[in-house]
């Protein structure tokens, strides 16, 4: 079977429908989010994952509703067909659907270097040798900051580090690791910030559909609209933890101090013999972290936290349902 | 209610632009190539626009087959392929169909295939291996199917009627 029966196959236009269905999905939902002037990121968020969603559903759906949906019929009264793109040779030579799989595989290789691997790596390190820790409970500022905190409170430990470093870890074994050397710059209310930030992370694990995103997430490895939209889901996940942190505290400041102080210090130069472009990757990564970081900052200390998650579940409704009777006439 | 309304009307604008634009967008690789999947007038145009030669049209109808065709659909990339609809003389519906292509996969939907087959047979058609389906339409008329192989093409014939007048057509195609 050649590269285009394959595109043709049940498999293939899987493949390629749940490509432009996300597509079509990620601009929607993008134009909606502004058009119902949505700004609470939980409501934000609820948009987004329909990116990741819907596609992994409609094709099988479409197809179970309508079998001759790719025959050619269809294709001729569709709203796209993406074979008269994916057929095209552009400047005689350059294979338009050589150019679609080379982007898929491009994808698939990121989720792979950047996702799957290093998470891979991190549990089976972490299961052959546990973290250096000490339970923080007899710590006075520590102590304080969970003391003043509302709901269930998961065990916290400190790593002798000088690095500022916080964050927890999920499942049955929930915890807060932080390092010493953030403990000596974070005054007690800022460390109050940093811990509610990680036990609203540790809350909002427990939730099923994030567990199914994700798992859609690894279906859909191929797809660079799901890869993208990915990271801004978790990008809103930190936002919508940053709303619980300042619901528990009733202090956004401090945490707008708390990522200052963690994420604003200077970074450790790249070691020495590391290539050039290694060393623009990181530049970009830092740089892009760092947009990110000032983002939440100016978000908290202009007190932008505060949506209409009512407006948002019409919106939500609609474009759903528009876009899935979009994505049913592309092809 | 002013803001939600404000919001509806612009949804609404995006789904008004995105639509003109997928649109826009269908319709632009036919510019970019013209030679793929799409309807043309007539025989002529398809062999002059595609510069495909050896397409097989019949030069015998019966009476109850209407001239010229409804639909004439052709492409040559990815494979040269032709399909072409007749209506009845009496009836706004499909009564022949005729496929060209060099590709199995190519199988445009007619609506006249036989859904119960009651007989395949063999058949010799000027000197080729033809298959002879003959059976019952979805809304019970009798229907037949004749399909063979001719140099690189897969050749199928669909008529609404027993498989005499179907023979003849199909003995009849030329290129």
């Amino acid at each position: 079977m050649n590269l285009f029966d394959f595109l043709n196959s049940y498999a293939g236009m899987y493949l390629v429908q749940s490509f432009v269905h996300s597509l079509i999905t990620a601009i929607v939902v993008d134009r909606a989010i502004n058009a119902w002037r949505i700004v609470n990121p939980l409501v934000i968020q609820r948009f987004r994952l329909l990116v990741i969603l819907l596609p992994v559903l409609s094709f099988p759906l479409f197809q179970w509703m309508h079998p001759e949906r790719g025959a050619v019929d269809f294709r001729l009264r569709a709203l796209f067909d993406s074979a008269r793109w994916l057929n095209l040779e552009l400047f005689g030579a350059l294979s338009v659907h050589l150019l679609f799989v080379g982007l898929l595989l491009i994808a698939g290789l990121v989720f792979l270097v950047q996702e799957l691997i290093p998470l891979v790596r991190h549990t089976f390190l972490s299961k052959r040798s546990a973290v250096p820790r000490t339970p923080a409970d007899e710590h006075a500022h520590v102590a304080r900051a969970l003391e003043d905190l509302p709901g269930e409170k998961p065990a916290v430990y400190l790593m002798d580090d000088d690095a500022f470093t916080v964050l927890s870890t999920t499942g049955s074994d929930s915890a807060i690791f932080l390092s010493t050397g953030l403990l000596e710059v974070l005054s007690p209310s800022q460390l109050q910030a940093a811990i509610a930030h990680e036990m609203a992370h540790i809350q909002r694990s427990k939730r099923p559909l994030l567990v199914i995103v994700y798992l859609f997430r690894i279906l859909m490895f191929l797809n660079p609209v799901v890869l993208l939209e990915f990271r801004r889901i978790a990008q809103e996940e930190e936002n919508i933890c940053d709303d619980m942190a300042v619901s528990m505290t009733r202090n956004p400041r401090a945490l707008a101090d708390t990522l200052r102080n963690v994420y604003g210090t200077q970074r450790d130069p790249a070691p020495a013999g590391r290539g050039k472009l290694a060393a623009v990757n990181e530049a970009l990564e830092d740089y892009s972290h760092r947009l990110l970081i000032e983002k939440r900052i100016n978000r908290l200390t202009e007190a932008r936290s505060d949506g209409a998650p009512k407006r948002g579940r019409l919106g939500w409704v609609l474009t759903a349902a528009a876009v899935s009777v979009i994505n049913y006439f592309v092809v | 209610m002013r803001d939600a309304l404000r919001g509806l009307l612009s949804f609404a604008a995006i789904l008004l632009v995105l639509l003109a634009a997928l649109k826009l967008l269908n319709w632009a690789p036919t510019v970019l190539d013209p030679g793929g999947l799409r309807e043309y007038p007539n025989v002529p145009a398809v062999r002059a626009a595609l510069q495909v030669q050896d397409l097989l049209v019949p030069s015998y109808f019966p009476e109850q087959v209407r001239w010229p065709p409804r639909r004439i659909l052709a492409q040559s990339k990815p494979y040269p392929a032709m399909a072409v609809t007749y209506d009845g003389t009496h009836q706004e519906e499909t009564v022949l169909h005729t496929t060209q292509a060099a590709s199995a996969e190519f199988a445009p939907e007619t609506g006249i295939a036989p859904t119960t087959l009651r007989e395949t047979v063999p058949y010799d058609l000027n000197g080729r291996e033809a298959i002879l389906e003959v059976g019952v339409c979805s809304n019970g008329a009798p229907c037949s199917r004749l399909t063979w192989q001719q140099d690189r093409y897969w050749i199928k014939v669909e008529m609404v009627s027993s498989p005499f007048e179907l023979i003849k057509i199909a003995q009849s195609m030329r290129p």
